[in-house]
């Protein structure tokens, strides 16, 4: 997550930047079929917010709500191609970006800038298929290899 | 679901029940962050304390490949950026050499008037080792805290302008929350069209003005510095510029440009309002008008008296 942030020295991601853990989450839980653990969520998310300054709690409530819509969405499951995958992400992205967004409004009293906002949910949403497509070419490069082999 | 693959339905279950009960935890969290309890600033404090040199290694080859691709985008356009400055350069030649002539003015001036001098500020810069970016939160973390003297609440500038204020101190780091922070709040000073008014963030590029008087026009372009009311920051920093949207509302846009910040300095000698001292009553609410009569039968808050006047 701190990589994550330092994108914000690159001029593109000057507004905000991508939520790649986001995508590592529901790419780790959905395609490897491998479950982040609860608490290295709590802790990763803690740590996030400390370095950011925001509220504690905010970044580990996100990735454990993608986490618990990733897993237990069951209409979301039946997603096999590109297609499907990237709707259900978009989904449960800014369902669990939403919930978020108005507990952080809840608290400051105050509604934020919109621009960055959604510059954020975009650069996120146009970079899932980028970095799932690049999953799945190493893993066909690898099984190209094995079968060689 | 839970660590690793699958195992049964009573593991999914209570690994569920867990999720469920982290993220009831961070909403409490959440709630009580806000309360600004001294505990927690303390365990911030030192949790930033201890991550900052892990996050400084992280930042800083992203950093350096940021840079190196900016320096190759400018160069396509270098023979234009040197037009550009040497006409910036002509331009501030002139314009010195009048601030030259009006600043003598201004201490003769001065002189005349028996104006207290100015302190002189005492500075403490620090090396700025996080990025900024963020969209719930504007902050960066300097490698200067406490042990530079560095306390919550002092003003943070650059050779621009305002940066913000630091709003937690650990031993060799501090937090300094940006202008454009949605929690920043500052007191302002239209210098031109001389009206005070308070500057929040939004969390994006302007700033909003806020409790500005209805009878203000403010001037699109004039300069906007602290107005040093509150006694919390000091007055007379440049913030930033004033500028008109699309529908007509006024914003300010910051001096300081936040993505570029690498050194940002404290003013150590601020003198600060201190709430915790015995003889600080708070800040006096506004006073009710003491009952006074100006017309016959109404007092000065225009209401008709009931009291029988005294003969």
């Amino acid at each position: 997550m701190d990589f994550e942030r330092s994108l914000g020295y690159f001029s593109i991601f000057n507004s905000s930047t991508p939520s790649i853990i986001s995508i590592l989450i529901y790419l780790l839980i959905r395609k490897l079929n491998f479950s982040p653990s609860n608490i290295l969520l709590f802790i990763l998310g803690i740590l996030n917010d400390v370095m950011s300054g925001v509220s504690l709690g905010f970044s580990s409530m996100f990735l454990l709500l993608i986490k618990f819509q990733a897993e237990n969405l069951s209409l979301l499951k039946l997603n096999k191609n590109h297609e499907q995958q990237w709707f259900s992400f978009t989904f449960i992205f800014i369902t669990t970006f939403l919930i978020v967004l108005l507990i952080n409004v809840t608290v400051n009293l105050n509604i934020p800038d919109l621009n960055p906002l959604l510059f954020h949910v975009g650069t996120t949403l146009i970079l899932f298929p980028i970095i799932n497509s690049g999953l799945d070419l190493i893993f066909f490069i690898t099984r190209m290899i094995k079968t060689n082999s | 679901m839970v660590s690793g693959k699958p195992s049964n339905n009573r593991t999914i279950k209570e690994g569920r029940n867990f999720n469920f009960v982290l993220i009831l935890l961070c909403l409490l969290l959440v709630f009580l962050g806000k309360l600004d309890l001294i505990a927690i600033r303390n365990i911030k404090s030192f949790l930033f304390d201890f991550w900052a040199p892990v996050t400084h290694v992280v930042n800083k080859p992203i950093k350096e490949i940021a840079v190196i691709l900016e320096d190759v985008k400018s160069t396509s356009s270098l023979r234009q950026e040197n037009i550009k400055l040497k006409n910036e350069l002509r331009r501030l030649k002139s314009l010195n050499i009048q601030s030259e002539s009006k600043e003598l003015e201004l201490l003769e001036l001065r002189g005349l008037l028996n104006v207290l001098p100015k302190l002189k500020n005492e500075i403490v810069t620090g090396r700025v080792i996080t990025a900024p970016g963020g969209i719930f939160a504007n902050t960066v973390l300097i490698n200067s805290g406490k042990n530079f003297g560095i306390q919550i609440g002092q003003p943070a500038i650059s050779s621009f302008g305002l940066v913000g204020y630091v709003v937690n101190v650990g031993l060799k780091t501090s937090r300094i929350l940006l202008l454009i922070d949605i929690n920043s709040m500052i007191p302002i000073y239209l210098t031109s069209s001389n009206w005070p008014a308070v500057a929040q963030g939004q969390n994006g590029d302007l700033l909003e003005i806020k409790f500005l008087s209805s009878d203000a026009i403010p001037l699109e372009g004039e300069t906007v510095e602290t107005s040093g009311h509150g006694g919390r920051l000091p007055p007379g920093i440049n913030v930033g510029k004033i500028i008109k949207s699309f529908s007509g509302k006024y914003y300010i846009k910051p001096s300081v440009d936040f993505q570029r910040m690498t050194y940002i300095s404290i003013l150590t000698n601020n003198q600060k309002i201190n709430v915790n001292d015995k003889k600080f009553q708070g800040f006096a609410p506004l006073q009710n008008p003491k009952p006074s009569s100006i017309f016959k039968g109404i007092d000065s808050s225009g209401k008709r008296k009931i009291e029988r006047e005294q003969d």
